[in-house]
């Protein structure tokens, strides 16, 4: 695929990877193996950030990647809050960068 | 193996069941207008609207501020009659259903009241049926309902779907209270807490009470884990231990808690405004302002045999999330995230219908006492009025059908209530 | 039953299965293999094991003889809800799958453990992630998690990592050691602690310190993460200096042009299970805070309920598997299949083993502690529940004067509430706690178990089926007159 930056390890020969696929993120077609998490291949195509937080705003992105921390947070196939590191792509899988409902979220109550 | 680390080498928490450590601090004294025993809304509250008037408080609770019942309900707001079977007398409705229809009003306005947001949503209330005979039920008593002065009316499953599009296909209807809706606990007594603090009424936490006397001449002497009190007037608003502390002013109150469970799932985007409830299963439903979808109705807790203490049934967790998921089937896909035990207070007067104890206790003058079921919803209310009685001698609603000397004294004596 | 299939789950599963015992080990993951014996997916075909590291080469041994043991083995199976006492009723669910309850007598728990969440300010931008993501991404996904990345954490293990993920290919900048150099009485202690089976380890240890000097990567000693720069995602690393107790020093500042920080300050057990159960527990800093008690065979305070390997407390795989073996040995000796003869003989070596390790690991500990000052990285701006984005500075706001429970912070502020359930903030929450109230940190409750220990979707544990509510009345406790405890619907009224 044209102009999407691959960081995948290329020259190390460990490992072969399973057959190329395709995984839609935001509408836009991001290359991947099957094997992989949608989270390894968001950080191949050098796309750190998964979701803007609920309240604040913030970017977040892939931090314990082993499924305990949800942070790594997109919508998946119309479902929220799926964690990307723990989610095996699938040709054809439709992701989204996730965004809470930022306005009106509640303030953490002044004492 | 080794304990030693650089914050210390003591065995640590205590397991479930043990004591934890006390303060043990040199007896002393302490002198208020009105004690307070516990720090749920309606102890909290009644403080500030006693504040509000000049009234000095001392607030106590053996626990810590909004633990209990106050802190750990679902936050529904009930106002039209969701268990039709339970038994209530035309004349007791007639003073009762104002009083709800009063506390939806104060609920509307709790915002504006308490200068925050405390996560409210009065966008109404359905209670839906699943099959004709359920709705029937629902029809008999909207029609009651209407003539005692609240404003339900009954939905056809058309109806209901629009305003909430989301509700399963398979109801056939239900009733609809504009003045229902949601708030959440945990904000609401730490504002009136705010509220009360800003007009001079005092907390402390971690302060048992183990006595209570009586003094000739008025007044009463307290005893606490962490010194005496003297108090002019006691307002008992211990919740589901109303009753074990009234008996040591020589008034047990038929009160007992009983142990529920609930649960809460992850943020969604806002699909649903309105408080939904079965008239028929248990249920409560609702989305927060957060997002999240709580889902209660009061399904029973079970015990631990081992331990004794109560503890989550997974069964009813099952049971009461198959209800929802009937009601709401988008429900399906939306993840739990954690399920917690309640306590829930109940009362029942000498012709056994259930309603709130609220009142000076006859034979003990200068005792109030708020407390019973539904304190939620109803709880800005009887804080407001128990501020009233306790200042003017009167109050803005009648409320003879909750006063104590109906509710008789506990006719068992035996501690487990 | 056994739940968790890393090294002590499985070293488990295989001695029950010797001894002839029906095993059903359940593991979350879809391959087994824990962390350290992490497995790549099964549709990429590994070419060059070794290059994969040679945890990976025994851990795929170990799997396959698990795997081939006569074991029932459910992975892609999480468990939300563990509840009876002997028998015990497990609640199980497979991701887009069913639901079922799962009845055991024995219950071997081998949970594993997670890397420390250390708060920092900056740490919530995407490109700041901890050890054991690096490491998933880069040796099982075989992707480079950024372009330039600074290692920040203590101890042997941030060695470790910090070469295998440069020798296969990441840019690693630099290495931060929390701890100080070691001196000559460090380095005693640790020969004598190596001595009697534990040199490979020492010897593994200098050489990736070899490592790093022979590939020109720095690595400062003394030095901890201050701070993670960047808007949308990091773009440089400030670190400091820091004392014998990990507090920085002020004044030592040092930027970093990396936008990658990988962090590794020791890990933290998955203690859910074994504290919905209403296990005992004691406190153990190094180990990871409050840990489950344990008798000698690792059962712990609720009979025929056992905790193994860093699930029970952080010492590393060696530990595990040791521990794994003793606990299905023991296992099946209660059930009869094993002589108490045969036992003593299989269990000697074990206990043998585990007492020679456990002098490396205390030479180890004292050497690479956590220093108290860790918990001060945090600024009062800092986000310390990154579920509900609530800050140190509001939590701190939040607790009332005289209070003794940090479960009541949690409901004014939301901490703890969010999907990971407290993963994420417990820990510091309960730092920032007692160093408001000046409670001990070992003598807070960590915040409350409930289940579901995950989160799980409502259609895969509701039942349509039940028509109501069963009529029975759960009464409180009796209440002891005066007392002024915690809540009767104990050990918490949350939410």
């Amino acid at each position: 695929m044209p102009n999407v930056e691959d960081r995948r390890v290329r020259d190390h020969g460990a490992i072969e990877r399973g057959p190329a696929v395709s995984v839609m993120v935001d509408g836009v077609p991001l290359p991947a193996y099957q094997g992989e998490t949608l989270a390894a291949a968001m950080l191949a195509a050098g796309r750190r950030v998964f979701r803007y937080a609920p309240r604040t705003g913030s970017p977040r992105g892939l931090f314990c990647g082993m499924g305990v921390c949800y942070d790594c947070l997109m919508v998946v196939e119309g479902r929220p809050n799926v964690r990307a590191c723990m989610t095996p792509v699938a040709d054809g899988m439709r992701a989204e960068t996730q965004r809470g409902p930022a306005e009106g979220a509640e303030p953490v109550p002044a004492p | 193996m080794s304990t030693d680390g650089p914050l210390g080498a003591r065995p640590s928490w205590t397991p479930p069941g043990e004591r934890g450590g006390e303060d043990r601090r040199a007896p002393r004294e302490d002198e208020t207008d009105v004690l307070i025993v516990g720090a749920g809304l309606i102890g909290c509250a009644t403080a500030y609207y006693l504040g509000r008037e000049g009234v000095e408080c001392l607030v106590v609770d053996r626990g810590e501020v909004n633990r209990e019942g106050s802190g750990a309900n679902a936050g529904s707001l009930h106002i039209q009659i969701r268990r039709p079977e339970r038994a209530y007398s035309d004349e007791t409705l007639r003073q009762f259903i104002p009083m709800k229809v009063a506390a939806g009003r104060l609920w509307a306005q709790i915002e504006q009241e308490l200068g925050c947001s405390v996560g409210l949503k009065v966008r109404g209330g359905l209670l839906v049926a699943e099959t004709d005979e359920e709705l029937a039920v629902i029809r008999e008593k909207v029609a009651y309902e209407r003539e005692l002065g609240l404003e339900t009316e009954v939905l056809s499953a058309s109806e209901m779907r629009a305003i909430a599009p989301n509700l399963s296909e398979h109801l056939v209807g239900g009733s609809f209270d504009p003045a229902e809706g949601l708030a959440n606990p945990l904000l609401v007594t730490p504002a009136y807490v705010r509220l009360a603090t800003a007009h001079g009424a005092r907390f402390r936490i971690h302060t048992a009470v183990s006595a209570t006397e009586a003094l000739r001449g008025g007044g009463f002497l307290v005893t606490t884990s962490t010194g005496m009190i003297r108090a002019k007037r006691i307002l008992n608003a211990a919740g589901p231990w109303a009753g074990t502390l009234a008996a040591m002013a020589g008034a047990p109150l038929p009160v007992e808690g009983r142990v529920i469970q609930a649960s809460v799932t992850e943020r969604r985007e806002p699909i649903l405004d309105q408080l939904i409830q079965h008239v028929r299963p248990a249920l409560s439903l609702k989305q927060t302002t957060y997002g999240t979808f709580m889902i209660g109705g009061g399904w029973p807790a079970t015990t631990d045999p081992q331990t004794g203490r109560p503890d989550i049934d997974p069964a009813c967790v099952a049971g009461n999330l198959g209800v929802a998921l009937r009601v709401l089937p988008m429900l399906r896909d939306v993840q739990v995230v954690r399920t917690w035990l309640g306590v829930i207070a109940h009362s029942l007067d000498r012709d056994g219908q259930r309603l709130q104890i609220f009142g000076e206790i006859p034979s003990v003058p200068g005792y109030f006492v708020v407390a019973g079921g539904t304190l939620f919803t109803m709880g800005p209310l009887f804080s407001r009025l128990a501020a009233e009685l306790m200042t003017t001698g009167r109050t803005s609603y009648p409320v003879d059908i909750f006063h104590p000397e109906r509710f008789g004294f506990a006719r068992s004596m035996s501690r487990r209530w | 039953m056994i739940v968790g299939g890393g090294p002590a789950g499985m070293a488990a599963a295989l001695e029950a299965r010797r001894a002839g015992v029906q095993v059903t080990l359940v593991e979350e993951r879809a391959t087994l293999g824990g962390q350290i014996y992490k497995q790549p997916p099964p549709e990429f075909a590994v070419r060059q094991p070794k290059a994969l590291g040679k945890e990976y080469v025994a851990g795929r041994v170990v799997v396959e003889r698990t795997l081939g043991s006569g074991a029932e083995v459910l992975a892609g199976h999480a468990v939300w809800n563990v509840w009876g006492r002997g028998p015990f009723d497990v609640a199980v669910y497979q991701h887009g799958g069913t639901a079922r309850t799962l009845r055991t007598e024995h219950l071997i728990l081998a949970t594993g453990a997670y890397d420390r969440p250390v708060p920092f300010p900056g740490w919530t931008l995407p490109g700041v992630l901890t050890t054991g993501g690096a490491q998933s991404m880069v040796k099982i996904q075989q992707v480079y998690p950024g372009r330039r990345i600074l290692m920040a954490g203590s101890g042997p293990l941030i060695l470790a990592f910090s070469v295998q993920l440069h020798k296969l290919g990441a840019n690693v900048v630099g290495v931060l050691e929390a701890a100080p150099q070691p001196g000559p009485g460090t380095v005693a202690r640790l020969l004598r602690g190596a001595l009697g089976g534990n040199l490979p380890l020492l010897r593994e240890g200098i050489g990736y310190l070899a490592y790093l000097r022979q590939h020109g990567i720095p690595l400062h000693y003394g030095h901890a993460i201050a701070r993670a720069e960047g808007t949308e995602q990091a773009t440089g690393a400030v670190a400091v200096q820091v004392d014998r107790d990990w507090r920085p020093i002020a004044g030592t500042e040092r930027r970093f042009d990396v936008d990658t920080i990988c962090i590794g300050y020791g890990f933290l057990p998955s203690l859910e299970i074994p504290r919905l159960l209403g296990c005992a527990l004691r406190y153990d800093e190094n180990q990871g805070g409050h840990i489950p008690a344990r008798d000698a065979d690792f059962q712990s305070s609720v009979p025929g309920l056992f905790v193994v390997g860093d699930g029970a407390g952080v010492a590393g795989s060696a530990v595990a598997i040791e521990e794994g073996r003793i606990a299905g040995i023991v296992v099946a000796r209660s059930i009869g299949r094993l002589d108490g003869a045969t036992a003593e003989e299989r269990l000697g070596p074990r206990r043998r083993r585990l007492a020679q390790l456990e002098r490396f690991r205390a030479a180890l500990a004292t050497a690479y502690r956590i220093g108290p000052g860790i918990y001060e990285w945090a600024t009062d701006e800092t986000v310390v529940c990154r579920c509900e984005e609530v800050t140190v500075g509001e939590v701190r706001r939040h607790i009332r004067p005289g209070s003794r429970d940090p479960n009541a912070v949690k409901s004014l502020t939301r901490i703890g509430m969010g999907l990971c359930q407290g993963h994420n903030c417990s820990q510091q929450v309960s730092a920032i706690f007692a160093q408001e109230t000046g409670r001990p940190l070992l003598e807070l409750p960590p915040l409350s178990p409930r289940p579901p220990v995950r989160p799980v979707p409502v259609g895969l544990i509701a039942d349509t089926s039940v028509p109501e509510m069963p009529s029975r009345i759960v009464r409180l406790p009796e209440v002891e007159v005066g007392d002024p405890q915690k809540s009767d619907v104990a050990p918490e009224a949350d939410r």
